[in-house]
C-alpha cells in the first residue's frame, strides 16, 4: 500500500465534523479490500473484518477542522463559525472552497496594511470578524451557499526535505492510513479473529462519533491513532514528541497500562522506532469517549507526531505513519492484551 | 496572461523571472534597454512622434521574504519584503531559495499558546519556515541565508469575474503594459517595468531619471477596502468600481490640474473611474513626480482587495478599464 497516495486522496476529501460524507466515500473505497463496510447512525465508517470471534477496534476520526457558514451579508459576504477548533490565526487573506450547492471558490478578507491602526496587525483576527469574500452578490450567494454550509481552507499537499509531508487535514487523515497500512500488513499472516475498524465522526467537536461507534462495535479492547505534537523551536520538550522519532505510545491514567507496556516491548522486540507520550488524566482524544463507552474498553493510544496542528501547513513525517500501521499491526498479530 | 505573470516569483532587487518573461513578451517592434538597477525601459515606435515624452510605468516586484538565519535545528528565520501585515503570513506555504523547495510559516500550535497569546498574531521574530530539514547541516543544503521565500498561491477565478492570486500588485500593471504595448500605436512613448517599488520606490527613480519624461502615468494596484461592515467612507475605492484615479496618497500629492484633466477623459471615454476616499498607500509616482525637474504624474489603479497577501483580489472589468483609460491618457497628453 501506498501511504502517500492514501494520504494524498483522504486529504483532498472534506469531511468537517457532522459532514463526513465525502470523506467517507473516498475512505469506504480503501477500506473496504478488508471486509464489509457500513455508515451508522452518526455517518461513522465501519468495517468488520472476517472472524468468528470479537478482536480489536481500531478508530481514527474523519472529521477535519473547518469553517461553518452562519449568514450571508447584504453584499455577499458570508459570516462564519469555527467547525472544530481551527487556528483562528491562519484564516486572513486564505482562499477557501465554500461546500455549498456546488462547491465554490472564496477567499477569507483582511484589512491591509496601509489601512490598519497602529497594533492592529498583532492582534489575533476574531472568529466575528472573519467573512468569505465570494465574488458574489448577496443574490447569487444566496442561491450558491446556505447557513451551515461548511468551508474548507485550501491547502495543496507539499513534499518537504526528508519525507515530510505538509497539508490540511493530516489530523487525522494520517491515523486513518496508519490504520489501513496495518490492515495490508496482517494480510497473509493468519490472524483469524474479527477486527473492527471505526473512521469515526465528530471527533472535533467531542468525539461523540467515536462513543457511538465503539458502543456497537464487537471487541472490548481499542487502540486509537490520533496525531499529537511533535517539537517545534517554541515547545517545551515534555510536551512534545519528535518528528520522525516513531509513532508515541500514549501513557495516560485513562489508558490501559498493559497495552501501553505491551506496544513498548513490541515496538523494541520488532526494532521500530517509538517515543513516548504520557498524559496526566485524559488524553484529548477519541479514547476519552470509547473507554467509557457501553461496557466501557481497555484503550491504548498510538499517535503520530505532528506540527502546526489544526493549519492548513500540518507537517508529518511519512515514516512516522508507516512505523504505526507496523507497530499496530504487531500488536493486532501478538494478540492484544485480551488473546495474548 | 496576468495568471502566468502573477505566478512567478520576484521580490525586490530579485525581479529577474518577471523582467525575462517580459521582455519575451516584449513585441518585436519595442526596442528595450535593461538599466543599472534592472528596469525594463521599452521604447514603442508609434505612427506619430508626440510633443511631449510620456511613460508608462509598473513595477516588476511582489512583496515576499529574505532568509536571515537558519537555526541549529534546520529551521528558517526570514524578514518581510515590503510590507507585509504578520497576520496573513503564519500558517501559509511557501516556495523558499533558488532550488525552489517547498516550506510552511510557521509558529506554536494553537494547543501551546498562553492566554496572552491566544490574542495576538505570532510576530516575524516569533515566526520561522519550516522546510523539513533535520538540522541546520541538511537545511543548507537546500537554502542559503539571503534567499528569498514567496506564498505559495494558485491563481483562480471565482464569483463573478473576480481573480485572486498573490502579486497582482502589480504585475497586473505589467501585464496592462504588455497589451498596450502590443496593441497601440498610435503615438511613440516609453513603458517602464521597475524594480524595487516595495522598499521604497527605487526603481521608478533611477527609471524616470533615465526616461526623462514630461508626463507620466504609474499604472497599479491599489488598496479597496469595500468588504462587508465597513462603512462607505472608509472603504477607500470598490471593485468593480472602475480605474482609480487618485489625487493624493501616502506618498504623492498629486498635480490637481492633470488629476481632473485625467478624470475628464474618463468621462469623456465613458471609461468606469472612481477615486480613492482616503490618503493611504503609494506607489511610483512618489518618486517619479520629483525626478529632474520635475514631472507631471498621474496614477491610475485596479482597486485590489486583501493587498500585500498571498490572497490578492481584482476584479477582471476593473483590469479593463485601467487599460482603457491608460491608452486615452496617452493621447490626451501627447500633444496639449
Amino acid at each position: 500500500m501506498d501511504i502517500l497516495e492514501v494520504i494524498e486522496e483522504l486529504t483532498a476529501c472534506s469531511g468537517t465534523p457532522g459532514a463526513e460524507n465525502d470523506a467517507v466515500k473516498t475512505a469506504e473505497k480503501f477500506l473496504s479490500a478488508y471486509g464489509k463496510t457500513h455508515t451508522d447512525s452518526l455517518g461513522n465508517l465501519i468495517c468488520e473484518t472476517a472472524g468468528e470471534r470479537s478482536g480489536i477496534l481500531l478508530d481514527a476520526h474523519i472529521d477535519r477542522v473547518g469553517l461553518i457558514v452562519t449568514s450571508i451579508t447584504p453584499e455577499g459576504f458570508l459570516h462564519v463559525a469555527k467547525c472544530g477548533g481551527i487556528d483562528g490565526r491562519t484564516l486572513l487573506a486564505q482562499q477557501v472552497t465554500v461546500h455549498g450547492r456546488k462547491k465554490i471558490k472564496g477567499v477569507t478578507v483582511s484589512v491591509p496594511p496601509h489601512l490598519q491602526r497602529r497594533g492592529a496587525e498583532r492582534t489575533a483576527p476574531e472568529i466575528d470578524d472573519i467573512l468569505v469574500d465570494t465574488g458574489m452578490d448577496y443574490e447569487s450567494a444566496s442561491k450558491a451557499v446556505s447557513p451551515g454550509d461548511r468551508i474548507t481552507v485550501d491547502a495543496e499537499l507539499l513534499h518537504l526535505a526528508g519525507g515530510k509531508i505538509a497539508c490540511a487535514a493530516l489530523d487525522d487523515r494520517c491515523g486513518m492510513a496508519a490504520i489501513l497500512y496495518a490492515l495490508d500488513s496482517l494480510k497473509g499472516r493468519g490472524y483469524d479473529r474479527k477486527i473492527t475498524v471505526a473512521f469515526s465522526t465528530r471527533e472535533e467537536v467531542g468525539g461523540s462519533g467515536a462513543r457511538v461507534a465503539s458502543y456497537n462495535a464487537d471487541a472490548e479492547e481499542c487502540i486509537a491513532v490520533d496525531v499529537s505534537f511533535a517539537k517545534t523551536p517554541d515547545s517545551r520538550p515534555e510536551d512534545c514528541g519528535v518528528l520522525g522519532g516513531g509513532p508515541m505510545i500514549g501513557y495516560a491514567p485513562s489508558l490501559d497500562r498493559e497495552i501501553s507496556e505491551k506496544l513498548k516491548s513490541l515496538a523494541g522486540e520488532k526494532r521500530i522506532p517509538y517515543q513516548l507520550e504520557i498524559m496526566g488524566g485524559r488524553t484529548g482524544t477519541n479514547t476519552d469517549g470509547i473507554g467509557i463507552s457501553g461496557r466501557g474498553y481497555r484503550c491504548g493510544l498510538i499517535s503520530v507526531p505532528l506540527r502546526y496542528m489544526h493549519t492548513g501547513v500540518e507537517v508529518i513525517s511519512l515514516n512516522d505513519v508507516e512505523n504505526t500501521g507496523r507497530l499496530l499491526a504487531e500488536y493486532i498479530i501478538n494478540g492484544g492484551v485480551l488473546n495474548a | 496572461m496576468h495568471k502566468e505573470l502573477c505566478l512567478l516569483n520576484g521580490t525586490s532587487g530579485r525581479e529577474n523571472e518577471v523582467r525575462d518573461y517580459i521582455i519575451r513578451r516584449l513585441p518585436s517592434d519595442c526596442l528595450y534597454s535593461v538599466d543599472s538597477l534592472g528596469n525594463v525601459i521599452a521604447e514603442k515606435k508609434g505612427s506619430r512622434r508626440p510633443k511631449n515624452k510620456i511613460m508608462l510605468s509598473a513595477h516588476m516586484d511582489e512583496v515576499g521574504f529574505i532568509i536571515t538565519y537558519i537555526t541549529d535545528e534546520g529551521f528558517l528565520k526570514f524578514a518581510p519584503v515590503g510590507g507585509i501585515d504578520e497576520r496573513v503570513v503564519f500558517g501559509r506555504s511557501v516556495t523558499v531559495g533558488e532550488r525552489k523547495v517547498s516550506g510552511v510559516i510557521a509558529s506554536k500550535a494553537v494547543h501551546h499558546l498562553t492566554a496572552e497569546e491566544m490574542n495576538r498574531a505570532p510576530g516575524f521574530d516569533e515566526m520561522y519556515i519550516d522546510i523539513g530539514a533535520d538540522g541546520k547541516k541538511q537545511a543548507e543544503h537546500y537554502v542559503s541565508v539571503g534567499d528569498s521565500a514567496y506564498f505559495n498561491s494558485q491563481y483562480i477565478e471565482y464569483g463573478e469575474g473576480f481573480v485572486k492570486a498573490k502579486a497582482l500588485d502589480d504585475r497586473m500593471g505589467c501585464d496592462i503594459l504588455l497589451d498596450i504595448l502590443s496593441s497601440y500605436s498610435e503615438y511613440d512613448y516609453t513603458a517602464c517595468f521597475v524594480t524595487q517599488e516595495e522598499i521604497g520606490t527605487r526603481g521608478a527613480t533611477v527609471a524616470a531619471y533615465n526616461v526623462e519624461p514630461d508626463y507620466a502615468v504609474v499604472i497599479e494596484g491599489t488598496t479597496a477596502n469595500d468588504i462587508s461592515g465597513t462603512p462607505d467612507g472608509k472603504k477607500v475605492c470598490s471593485l468593480g468600481g472602475g480605474a482609480v484615479i487618485s489625487y493624493m496618497d501616502a506618498g504623492t500629492v498629486y498635480d490637481f490640474e492633470l488629476y481632473k484633466r485625467a478624470v475628464k477623459t474618463a468621462e469623456d471615454s465613458g471609461i468606469k473611474w472612481q477615486t480613492k476616499t482616503a490618503v493611504a498607500g503609494g506607489n511610483d509616482a512618489a518618486a517619479i513626480h520629483k525626478s529632474r525637474s520635475g514631472v507631471k504624474t498621474v496614477a491610475v489603479s485596479v482597486p485590489t482587495r486583501y493587498i500585500h497577501s498571498p490572497s490578492c483580489v481584482a476584479k477582471l472589468e476593473d483590469i479593463q478599464s485601467v487599460k482603457q483609460l491608460a491608452v486615452k491618457l496617452i493621447e490626451e497628453l501627447a500633444d496639449d
